[in-house]
């Protein structure tokens, strides 16, 4: 922001906005190439990479270098319930049922992408600070997703699946490791670090695999069906960060996020990076994963979410750039 | 007792971390027993985005110094001409009739193993001198290489390189002194951010692609020939990369001494370093895959790649170890 409250392009702010956002979208953007020129389809060996290798290490790389705070994950958990929550009777209301009411197919405007491009965007923007709040935000809205969701779609939830993601584990693991770390002898850290070292390495690689994945698919939809996708997609990437914003707005107004500076500037900076994930997070494009439930029900999914998916993802370029300045306004 | 005295420490360093991520690959070949991830997928990410990606982000970054350049292509050129023969004459010996059986003597695996590594070790200025040799690695192994084992060049295969090109770009980035406007320049900065992001998943993704292929050999039942084979390769390799260091500080191309600026020697002694490293590589899955494509002795081949890089688990810290106490001092 300059001074005269207009947004300027070469402004500090602006740059490292856009230094964070855009090469993001390249990165997805090149993901959608790749989609469109693999006639082979091999998706699932890109899924089956990130989902057993690169992910897992990504998540035990930042969990363990965290301090576990229950407050903080609390935090999280509260607003992604009350958002989820909120988006559904919102789907259920404004979102017209292409099925005449029979079937449930709104799980894209509801649900965000909340692993591919939230975990990359976290991380290029706040670091791993906000890489850990982001794992976060992930995993109770996969929970939501496996219960919420799953009900929704087959009328019982599917808790056994969410059990099966493989990132859960090391994420326990690396909260385990930040929160008793054993006392071991000189050489066994030594070995440990180095071994973690690897780690760190595999799990930087899933920054760009995650959007490269998230980008994969979406060159198969067709531009034609855009307008099916308009209500589900803006409700989606407009209504989300509203909500959030009013998440945020009362947390502070009961002063679960207080606004004090304190003598902690760590500590209130903290705060509003849970803040900034929240209405990030919150911003998201519909995720693929809405589709593949339905994919694995026998749906195939309708070409209102498909194309919802897609409104998602090209009118997020908009409104998560928007959402960023805001939060840098709102929330810094 | 310290159980790593601090040299091994450095050796450790560099190869634990890589091979932390082998593991993970070879555990995914494990669990994956249908073998569906395709390789192939994998591969084709890594040639044509990820690697060009780590090549330009780690050259522009740097200046470009061309007589560096002609010290490390001269080394790669000249190792794999001494090679040749020695390769040949234990052909002979062999009673081998093929040359594709030379191919995993005379060319290095300079792409999966050694990038990491020189990434590890030495940084940023370690990986781009290991680009370099990489270059010439392949430059030779497509032309005299193909040469080898079909009866003619295919230097089109190495014009098709994605990395050659990142190769130019970043060398032309590095040199070039831009004077554009600022905004230019800024979307120019961005764009980089885009391929550093990108080359984050170059090095692990090459290794958990190694990785996940080694999960898959069962066994390797070499015979005496293969051994032969495997041994010039990964022991000799490096010690002619010891001999040619030495020729070329005799020479005063690679100047050695007390009273050389500490940073200046640095750059020195690293690619002396890279060098060796690179000799000390196993034969390259490419050479495999040559025989195969010309049907010329590829299960030799397959069975020196293999056993190659198996033997440099230990070969490699052995390598790096001398290089720490020879060179590094």
């Amino acid at each position: 922001m300059t001074q005269t409250g207009f947004f300027s392009i070469t402004s500090t702010e602006t740059l490292m906005i856009l230094r964070g956002f855009i090469p993001t979208v390249m990165v997805v953007v090149i993901g959608v190439l790749l989609g469109k020129w693999d006639e082979s389809r091999h998706q699932s060996t890109l899924i089956k990479l990130i989902d057993y290798i690169f992910l897992p290490c990504l998540v035990f790389s930042a969990m363990h270098r965290h301090p576990f705070d229950l407050n903080e994950v609390l935090q999280i958990a509260v607003a992604v319930t009350v958002m989820i929550c909120l988006s559904t009777v919102a789907a259920l209301c404004l979102v017209r049922d292409p099925l005449g009411g029979t079937g449930w197919k709104h799980l894209t405007t509801i649900f965000m992408s909340s692993g591919n491009i939230l975990l990359t965007l976290a991380y290029v923007l706040f670091g791993n600070e906000g890489l850990v709040k982001g794992i976060y935000f992930h995993l109770f809205v996969l929970l939501l997703f496996h219960t919420l969701g799953a009900y929704l779609v087959k009328g019982s939830s599917d808790l056994r699946s969410f059990f099966k993601i493989p990132f859960l584990y090391p994420m326990a693991l690396g909260i385990a490791a930040a929160s008793f770390p054993l006392p071991a002898s000189e050489n066994l850290l030594e070995l440990a670090w180095l071994t973690e070292k690897g780690i760190n390495i595999a799990g930087q690689g899933a920054l760009p695999l995650l959007l490269i994945s998230f980008g994969y698919p979406l060159g198969l939809i067709e531009l034609s069906t855009l307008r099916k996708g308009l209500t589900g997609g803006i409700l989606r990437i407009v209504g989300g960060p509203l909500l959030a914003f009013a998440v945020i707005y009362l947390y502070r107004q009961v002063g679960w996020l207080s606004m004090e500076r304190g003598y902690d500037i760590l500590a209130f900076v903290d705060r509003r990076t849970t803040e900034a994930l929240v209405i990030l997070g919150a911003a998201m494009p519909s995720a693929h994963y809405a589709l593949r439930m339905e994919a694995g029900q026998g749906l195939i999914a309708s070409e209102v979410e498909s194309a919802t998916l897609l409104v998602s993802v090209l009118g997020g370029i908009l409104t998560v750039t928007t959402v960023l300045f805001i939060i840098e306004v709102y929330v810094f | 007792m310290r159980l790593i005295s601090p040299e091994m420490l450095v050796v450790t360093r560099a190869v634990l971390p890589s091979l932390t991520i082998a593991l993970l690959g070879v555990l995914l070949g494990k669990i994956d027993r249908r073998r569906e991830l395709n390789q192939k997928t994998i591969s084709n990410m890594v040639y044509y985005f990820f690697t060009p990606c780590l090549v330009f982000s780690s050259l522009h970054k740097r200046s470009f110094d061309f007589w560096e350049f002609t010290l490390i292509g001269g080394a790669a050129f000249l190792l794999i001409a001494v090679m040749t023969p020695i390769a040949f004459y234990f052909k002979r010996r062999a009673g081998v009739e093929q040359n594709g059986y030379c191919l995993p003597i005379i060319f290095m695996n300079t792409g999966n193993i050694s990038l990491p590594i020189a990434l590890l070790l030495f940084g940023n200025d370690g990986l781009a001198k290991a680009i370099m040799f990489h270059m010439m690695n392949i430059l030779i192994l497509y032309s005299y290489g193909v040469y080898l084992v079909s009866g003619k060049t295919d230097l089109r295969q190495f014009f098709r390189i994605p990395a050659l090109y990142a190769t130019i770009l970043g060398v032309l980035a590095a040199t070039t002194d831009s004077h554009a406007p600022e905004f230019v320049m800024q979307g120019y900065d961005i764009v980089c951010k885009g391929g550093d992001l990108l080359a984050y998943a170059a090095i692990p993704l090459l290794i958990v692609n190694l990785g996940y292929s080694m999960s898959a050999t069962t066994r390797v039942s070499p015979i005496k020939d293969d051994a032969i084979g495997v041994f010039l390769r990964v022991v000799l390799g490096p010690l002619l990369a010891f001999g040619l260091i030495i020729c070329y500080r005799k020479f005063g191309w690679i100047p050695n001494g007390a009273d050389l600026d500490p940073l200046v020697s640095l750059g020195y002694r690293t690619t002396e370093a890279i060098i060796i490293l690179n000799a000390a590589m196993p034969g390259p899955v490419m050479a495999y895959l040559l025989n195969v494509k010309f049907d010329n002795c590829p299960e030799k081949a397959a069975s020196m790649v293999a056993l190659g890089t198996l033997a440099g688990l230990v070969t490699i810290p052995f390598t790096l170890h001398f290089i720490n106490l020879f060179i590094a001092r």
